[in-house]
């Protein structure tokens, strides 16, 4: 049971989460606009939800602090309270804290420690602030609404039927599933007032009879509440299965209350004290209405009570319709939200590995087949190949998921930063909908936000600083994201004040990265940054320059197999260029053989194959660069790489390929074609070897070496540079980028 | 008549104990006349815990013999409370 119970926790915190994202894009939305009445209905339903669940738990210190920032929502919906700057900033810090309070009951069950209650009471303080801008009249209804869950309401000064009646009576099982009905009622006082309880207790069998461990409870209740219908009911959602409920709301039709009377077990006249005593009918109401149904029966006239009632000017008829209209569109919505299913990320990967050994397993029998040569055999395998390789596209793309969520988090976090440092600066996200694996996502985040926070307190100026500069005072900040030969390209892109050159140099030699006479490219200059122990800020402030670096950002993209880089402009910003593989598991790869073994390079990154001229062929002796069409492009010959056999062959082709915007040639014996490729991971022993990124297993059974393109293109390039005499190097590296 | 005869509760009793506490009360109500329960030591106490206090109670009255509940611990008050129950067992409670 205690495992059911943890593993309900775990969906409620993950739900909570999910709400809470949504909630903070609905608040900075309305930051923009502030009429938008979707965004804060949204609000309203994440903090409305995450009450319900957490009360339903007992989490007693969540529905507390989360009743407050409710309240004051309802009343933004009611349009009673116009929303503002501070509204949205105090709402802002209501939600990380509710994050904050969620997670600790979720993941200990210790009382919740004073500093996140104090910041309860600090926030609470705040809400209230917020509510009692609008008149003295609410402002009192809130301290009620705080003050309800101390001290009971005795007076009732209400109506007679002013209150919500809720009948319960509970399964029998309901204990057993580890739910008690004193946690309901429990929850209950928090959402309002109980005016009245009667606990049934006539179902109680005698000590022979009864079954220790089964529910025989039911609950007459008379609650006072400003909830709606909807999320009284919510507070029955886990027991709604196994229990007869009820709930009549206030000023509900005398019928019903005749109605509710009649269809429970108990006896009539039991239940009509009840209800009298729960302060839903008068006693002389009671009786006007059963003697007036009598009256009716015996004319035999046909008026239901329900339209005599309306008749009599005891309801009105269009709070009841429209009632009805707004539970409507609250079930249109919830239809709509339920379209995708939670998949534990562990049964994805085990589908994917199946996939994997599918793939592996095809293409031994592909071979199989074409050995053979039977033509119906192997035209049945190429159609299984061809539908194995559409499982696999699938397959994979149940593990993409968009970038756009982790760009968005941004926006948090760009307004409270500037803030915070006094400037202007505007988020821009492009290429939101770009895709990639999930796991890459999740670790991406952490490099991201370093980013984002360093472009904001080193690279944008202060507004005064960029007038001086005649730029706009408020600063821009772009991320994008766009695929880009079989990797995807996340650019932080800002228009501070850019990396000066002599600077980082300066800073470099000060702190022995590097020597007084060395010469840098630009780029290399730029990559300084990435260095251990190097910070550029004068000064370190809180945000950034807190010692984790930015050569953490390099490791954790490294360890992605992925790449950054940095261009940059002296007084027009700097961009963050970030590369990263698209999958971690399957590729389409492209077959090449050197003597007896076999390389796969990612196909996304072949450009073109060529053969390899029986001049270049000579004059490559002494120089690894060959003429392609009037453009110079530097190659590597993966028979020397990898130390094969000196030459036999008559016969070599050279696959271009292109990583970064650079191209290169890799000069192999055979092309054997595309090859679908499970990515094998390399043990931890070759985990220092450059120039391969794993391996996988072919058809026949043997490993093929996948080539990591990256290090050998900049190999390429590098052994080009140190053959040429040094003035020819920059027209080379010209040359080479596009 | 026999003299009053003192059951202590040990320990909770919530549904993991109602087993027991069952079995605990019929015995007890079998051998004597006069019960009182002592609930002093009660430090929680569920829905299931206080269906047996209720089916105990009535057993009891059916077969004329007198119980009462006495030394509520604060769990057992604040069930009492929550449920509007405490005039139903009519026992006196020392209110803390």
């Amino acid at each position: 049971m205690s495992n059911e119970m943890d593993a309900a926790k775990q969906g409620f915190q993950v739900e909570a989460e999910e709400l809470l994202e949504d909630m903070e894009e609905a608040l900075l939305h309305l930051e923009n606009e502030p009429d938008d009445m979707d965004s804060v209905n949204a609000v309203f339903r994440a903090a409305h939800t995450i009450k319900g669940t957490a009360g339903v738990f007992g989490f007693d210190d969540v529905v507390s602090f989360t009743h407050v920032a409710e309240s004051l929502l309802d009343k933004i919906r009611d349009d009673e309270i116009k929303i503002n700057d501070d509204i949205i900033a105090v709402l802002l810090k209501s939600g990380d804290h509710m994050a904050e309070l969620v997670s600790h009951v979720v993941e200990t069950d210790d009382p919740t420690p004073t500093d996140l209650l104090e910041t309860s009471s600090a926030l609470i303080i705040d809400l209230e602030k917020c509510m009692g801008k609008s008149s003295a009249g609410q402002a009192m209804e809130v301290t009620e609404a705080v003050v309800e869950q101390v001290v009971r309401d005795d007076s009732a000064s209400s109506g007679s039927n002013d209150n919500w009646h809720i009948s319960l009576r509970f399964g029998e099982e309901v204990l057993k599933n580890g739910m008690d009905p004193s946690s309901f009622i429990r929850y209950l006082q928090r959402i309002g007032t109980i005016i009245s309880i009667t606990t049934l207790l006539d179902k109680i069998p005698s000590l022979k009879d009864i079954d220790p461990e089964n529910c025989y409870l039911g609950f007459e209740i008379g609650l006072q509440s400003d909830e709606s219908k909807e999320s009284i009911e919510s507070v029955f959602d886990f027991v709604r299965e196994d229990c007869q409920i009820r709930i009549l709301p206030p000023n509900s039709l005398i019928s019903e209350y005749l109605d509710h009377i009649q269809n429970l077990p108990e006896e009539d006249s039991m239940l009509g004290e009840i209800l009298v005593k729960s302060k839903v009918l008068t006693e002389k109401e009671l009786k006007n209405a059963l003697s007036a149904q009598q009256a009716i029966s015996t004319t035999g006239a046909e008026q239901p009570l329900g339209e005599m009632l309306v008749d009599a000017g005891v309801v009105d008829k269009e709070v009841v319709s429209a009632a009805v209209e707004k539970q409507q569109t609250v079930r249109n919505k919830k239809k709509g939200e339920s379209r995708s299913v939670r998949v534990d990320s562990i049964k994805l990967d085990a589908l994917i590995n199946l996939v994997g050994e599918l793939v592996i397993a095809n293409s031994s029998s592909y071979l199989l087949a074409q050995k053979s040569e039977n033509p119906e055999l192997m035209e049945a395998n190429s159609i299984t190949a061809r539908l194995v390789e559409e499982i696999r596209d699938s397959a994979l793309r149940l593990r993409m998921v968009q970038i756009g969520d982790t760009f968005n988090r941004f926006q948090r976090v760009v307004r409270d930063v500037s803030r915070e440092l006094g400037k202007e600066i505007e988020l821009n996200i492009t290429g939101a909908e770009t895709e990639l694996d999930k796991t890459v996502v999740e670790k991406i985040g952490d490099p991201l936000m370093h980013l984002v926070r360093n472009s904001m307190d080193h690279g944008i100026e202060l507004p005064q600083e960029r007038e001086d500069k005649s730029k706009p005072a408020t600063g821009h900040l772009e991320l994008s994201a766009y695929h880009d030969s079989g990797s995807i390209v996340i650019e932080v892109r800002d228009d501070g004040r850019g990396l000066d050159k002599n600077k980082l140099m300066a800073k470099a030699i000060e702190k022995g990265i590097i020597k007084e006479n060395q010469v840098l490219t630009d780029q290399e200059a730029y990559r300084l940054i990435f260095e251990a122990g190097f910070s550029t800020a004068a000064e370190v402030t809180n945000l950034s320059g807190r010692g984790v670096g930015m050569d953490v950002v390099r490791k954790n993209i490294e360890s992605l197999r992925g790449t950054i880089d940095v261009e940059s402009e002296v007084g027009f910003g700097t961009t963050i260029r970030i590369r990263l593989p698209l999958t971690l598991a399957i590729i389409d790869g492209f077959l090449v053989g050197v003597e007896d073994s076999s390389y796969v390079i990612p196909l996304d990154m072949v450009i073109e194959c060529v053969e390899l001229s029986e001049e270049d062929r000579v004059a490559s002796i002494d120089r690894s660069y060959i003429n392609l069409r009037g453009e110079v492009l530097p190659f590597i010959r993966l028979r020397e790489m990898f130390q094969h056999n000196e030459s036999s062959v008559n016969r070599e082709n050279i696959v271009v390929v292109q990583y970064a915007g650079k191209k290169a040639g890799i000069v192999v014996d055979e092309l054997h074609g595309e090859f679908q490729t499970v990515i094998k991971p390399l043990g931890k022993i070759f985990s220092q070897l450059s120039g391969i990124s794993g391996s996988t297993i072919l058809g026949s059974g043997d490993v093929a070496v996948i080539l990591d393109v990256a290090a050998l293109v900049n190999r390429a390039a590098e052994s080009e540079v140190s053959t040429l005499p040094s003035a020819e190097t920059a027209s080379v590296l010209q040359l080479t980028t596009h | 008549m026999e003299a009053e005869y003192k059951l202590d509760i040990q320990g909770d009793m919530t549904i993991y104990e109602a087993g027991e506490i069952r079995d605990l009360f019929s015995s007890t109500l079998a051998e004597h006349e006069n019960i009182n329960v002592n609930l002093s030591s009660v430090s929680e106490i569920d829905s299931s815990g206080l269906q047996l206090m209720v089916s105990l109670k009535c057993d009891a009255e059916q077969q004329e013999k007198n119980i009462s509940f006495s030394s509520h611990s604060q769990a057992v008050i604040d069930l009492l409370d929550l449920f509007d129950m405490t005039s139903y067992f009519g026992d006196p409670i020392v209110i803390n």
